[in-house]
């Protein structure tokens, strides 16, 4: 069958994992735990009438005590690039990420994910940001791995890119 | 000799073991032959089929070692020395226990080898301390945005309580300007005094909340260890230029500013970033594609000025956004102005100022002056009893009978002469230039015993220093000719080289937008802002030439009785011959005033405008008519800006505030001098009855 590796990129403690979590095994915690390292889960979906299997690459946010190795990246056919929409500081770094990749990884397929949908009380993401970033051409959802908002949604956008 | 290769090659095996390691061979394209026994933790996650031929598809197997087999294959072929990590993977184990793995290439023997290895115990430690790590930064950031929220409530809360507690004590100081049955009167006082007791009682509050929050807003606060504030903008440069890029928009710090130089100020750096962010967003939503957004420091003796620059549309039609909260108006997007007002609250709590303006070459600055860190004074004289960290938030939030921007508190530059240590009456030179203000001053020094020269500028004070010998000068900024800090920085040239130091207390209207740091830097000793208590007036300028322990040394207290807590008026209000004589001189000033602004209106005349309404909105002050010091401080902006959109209405509402004034004024003279006619009738009936009982 036809795999993709998708790799989760994104700060710490933006949801990475848990958006992993909700949409391979439907389950979600509370708990904070970090990641170290990378995690890979499988998971089969049908996009665009065609059977695939997704190979998601849950790789740790990068922050001053570990760096994103971009080597991890190869072979790669699109990612998640996700942002904690309760903290401005992680949507600046989604935005550093995204532009080192497209430097060694031009036009690749991406969704940009402002995660904590549940919280939008709190957010600090506000409407221009969210404008100037689609007027770019991004695909920006909001996303919660505690409610299921918008998981499901968003690796399938990412998988329909990825087969065009 | 077999026999010990034998045992050796046992010892390999072993040593292998023990360490957990998985060697494999590399037979072909993603083959790899297994040397030795498997350990234990590649059967706990599954193991490993081989092939018919033995070999094993490690890269089908796990897909992590498949993507660093790219770069192994690469080190193989090179036959390099070196090697090479993959970096941890995890796996999961039969129980659901994660399992850390990680994968090492290298060329040993002339051979390609892989190792797989388990190093769960490192793993675990890492996990740890990221976990506690990333954890405590959560919190940190987390208890920073608390804080901030936490800081905008308790400003909208005092806020709301000043108010009408303002307009409370406005109204009993205004009704206390008639001349008041004795029982009215009373009653008046009472209100008078429980105000006060509630402004105490807000002080308090403010205090507990200060002990919470690390500082109160709109007080000194406390903070952290010094903090660069040109790396902390070259860092907010750094963390934005993503989004900034992302909009065509350039961000970077002035090539002018030397990071190798000491730029350490009085805040912390957790929220000097957080000002900067906030100045920096508030750019980028304006600046168009192309253009440049510039932070950058500079040099202003006692303080670092920061500033962000950008090439937007600066403020059309003048309209500078507002520092307060919901600044920003309904209208807009964004958060209801919260990050310019938190901006506000935090660089006053240092001491600073903050403002924004238009850019001669297009575009807006934002700028912020703290203090330098080192600048903080190490031996400052006794603070003034009544000008606390509380009295500074009362009056900035209108709680005084002032405008809410006068309020600051006295700050004292460091003392540069030996004290005297016993208390006498000064001789006091004042400069200023609204003759109320004059005459108040003068009846104020002259009831505790000093002795006070007037003038009316900077020039007349030079003169007057020349002539005569003066203890102490007490300088109001705003003065034509010659204003408050050039007079300064004359006599202070003046007396370099002597050894002479005249203490000069600066009097300004605008303390906290900037006002207090210009008094301080011009030279000044100390600086009152404007309208002050009567007590503050007393203890600054006695502290500064007495020791502030010489009162309570000396034989009794000084006279006038008791100041605390009283603003002018009221001190004065018992007396109604001294209110006679303040509301006259008022009465007759304020007419010429009054004509002189309504011909720089109809002129057009700004500077002119903003001269006369500024001396007026101080004069009024005495008498605490907010409506026309606002009305009158309308047009004082007016003329400061050039814009006269809107003038005639403003000096409408100015000439109607002032006439009610001055009818109440009047009515008061009046009603004043029949109680004195009445009192002065009585007296030699009085006589006449003891002479007829003789």
């Amino acid at each position: 069958m036809l795999q993709k590796k998708i790799c989760m990129l994104g700060a710490t403690a933006v949801g990475k994992t848990s958006l992993v979590r909700r949409f391979v095994e439907s389950i979600y915690s509370d708990e904070y735990h970090t990641s170290v390292g990378v995690k890979i889960d499988r998971k089969p979906v049908r996009v665009k009438e065609k059977d695939l299997v997704m190979v998601l690459w849950d790789i740790y946010g990068a922050d001053e005590f570990q760096s994103l190795r971009m080597d991890y990246l190869n072979g790669m056919f699109g990612y998640l690039l996700v942002a904690d929409g309760t903290r401005k500081s992680t949507i600046n770094d989604a935005l550093t990420i995204q532009e080192s990749v497209a430097k060694d990884f031009a036009k690749m397929p991406f969704v940009f994910l402002l995660n904590k949908a549940d919280l939008k009380d709190e957010w600090e993401a506000g409407a221009d940001l969210e404008q100037n970033l689609t007027a770019r051409g991004w695909t920006v959802m909001h996303s919660s791995a505690k409610t299921g908002e918008a998981v499901e949604e968003a690796f399938h956008t990412l998988g329909g890119k990825m087969l065009r | 000799m077999a026999a010990k290769a034998m045992d050796t090659g046992a010892l390999i095996e072993a040593l292998l073991r023990s360490q957990g390691l998985a060697v494999f061979a590399r037979v072909g394209e993603g083959r790899f032959r297994a040397i030795g026994n498997f350990p234990d933790w590649l059967a706990e996650i599954g193991g490993a089929q081989a092939a018919p031929d033995g070999t094993l598809q490690l890269g089908e197997r796990f897909p992590f070692v498949e993507n660093f087999l790219v770069d192994a294959e690469q080190l193989w072929k090179a036959e390099s020395v070196e090697h090479k990590n993959s970096g941890l993977w995890i796996e999961k184990g039969a129980d659901g226990r994660e399992v850390a793995l990680e994968a090492s290439a290298l060329w040993l023997l002339g051979m390609p080898i892989l190792l797989l290895r388990n190093p769960q115990e490192t793993f675990q430690d890492q996990s740890r301390w990221l976990q506690t790590a990333r954890q405590s930064r959560l919190k940190h950031d987390r208890l920073g945005r608390e804080i901030q929220k936490k800081e905008i409530l308790l400003h909208c809360i005092v806020h709301d309580l000043s108010q009408p507690l303002s307009a409370m004590r406005g109204c009993f100081s205004c009704l206390n300007l008639e001349a008041q049955p004795g029982a009215i009167h009373r009653l008046i006082e009472t209100g008078l005094k429980q105000s006060r007791v509630q402004e105490n009682m807000i002080r308090e509050i403010l205090a507990a909340f200060s002990d919470e929050l690390g500082g109160q807003p709109g007080s000194p606060q406390k903070t952290s260890a010094p903090s660069d504030i040109a790396a902390s903008a070259s860092e907010v440069v750094r963390d934005y230029s993503a989004a900034f890029a992302d909009k065509g928009v350039r961000i970077e710090l002035d090539s002018r500013v030397d990071l190798s130089r000491d730029w350490k100020v009085a805040g912390d750096e957790s929220r000097l970033r957080r000002i900067f962010a906030n100045l920096v967003e508030n750019s980028l939503r304006v600046s168009p594609a192309n253009s440049t957004v510039t932070l950058g420091v500079s040099d202003e003796d006692r303080f670092v000025l920061a500033y962000v620059d950008d090439e937007g549309p600066g403020f059309p039609g003048g309209q500078a956004p507002v520092f307060s909260l919901f600044g920003k108006g309904k209208e807009q997007g964004g958060k209801a102005g919260l990050g310019l007002y938190f901006c506000r609250i935090t660089v006053e709590g240092w001491g600073g100022t903050i403002g924004c303006e238009q850019r001669p070459a297009g575009g807006a600055r934002f700028w912020f002056r703290i203090p330098r860190a080192e600048q903080e004074p190490k031996s400052a004289p006794a603070p003034v009893k009544s000008t606390g960290q509380g009295d500074a938030n009362l009056k900035r939030n209108g709680l005084s009978v002032s405008p809410p921007e006068s309020g600051g508190h006295v700050q004292q530059n460091e003392a540069r002469r030996p004290m005297e240590t016993t208390w006498r009456p000064l001789r006091v030179l004042l400069a200023e230039d609204t003759v109320v203000n004059q005459e108040l001053m003068t009846i104020m020094l002259e009831k505790r015993g000093h002795s006070l020269v007037a003038v009316g500028n900077g020039r007349e004070v030079l003169a007057a220093l020349d002539r005569d010998h003066f203890d102490l000068v007490l300088m109001d900024q705003e003065m034509p000719e010659l204003n408050g800090t050039e007079t300064t920085k004359a006599i202070r040239e003046k007396e370099r080289g002597t050894g002479k130091h005249l203490p000069i207390v600066g009097v300004t209207g605008v303390a906290a937008m900037g006002g207090r740091e210009v008094c301080l830097a011009a030279g000044m000793d100390a600086c009152l802002p404007k309208p002050f208590q009567v007590d503050q007036l007393y203890e600054t300028i006695e502290n500064l030439v007495f020791d502030p322990g010489a009162k309570a040394r000396a034989t009794g207290p000084a006279p006038g009785g008791s100041a605390v807590n009283k603003t002018p008026l009221n001190y004065l209000s018992g007396n109604k011959k001294f209110v006679r004589r303040l509301v006259g001189v008022f009465l007759a000033d304020s007419a010429k005033r009054f004509t002189e602004i309504q011909r720089a209106v109809a002129r057009r005349d700004a500077q002119k405008l903003a001269t006369l309404a500024h001396a007026l909105a101080g004069s009024v002050g005495v008498f605490d008519a907010t409506s026309v010091a606002e009305t009158a401080r309308k047009l004082e902006a007016m003329g400061r800006s050039g814009d006269f959109t809107g003038t005639d209405a403003a000096f409408d509402s100015f000439a109607q505030e002032y006439a009610k004034l001055r009818v109440q004024l009047r009515g008061m003279v009046s009603e004043n001098a029949k109680s004195v006619k009445k009192t002065e009738r009585k007296k030699p009936r009085r006589t006449r009855q003891k002479k007829r009982r003789k």
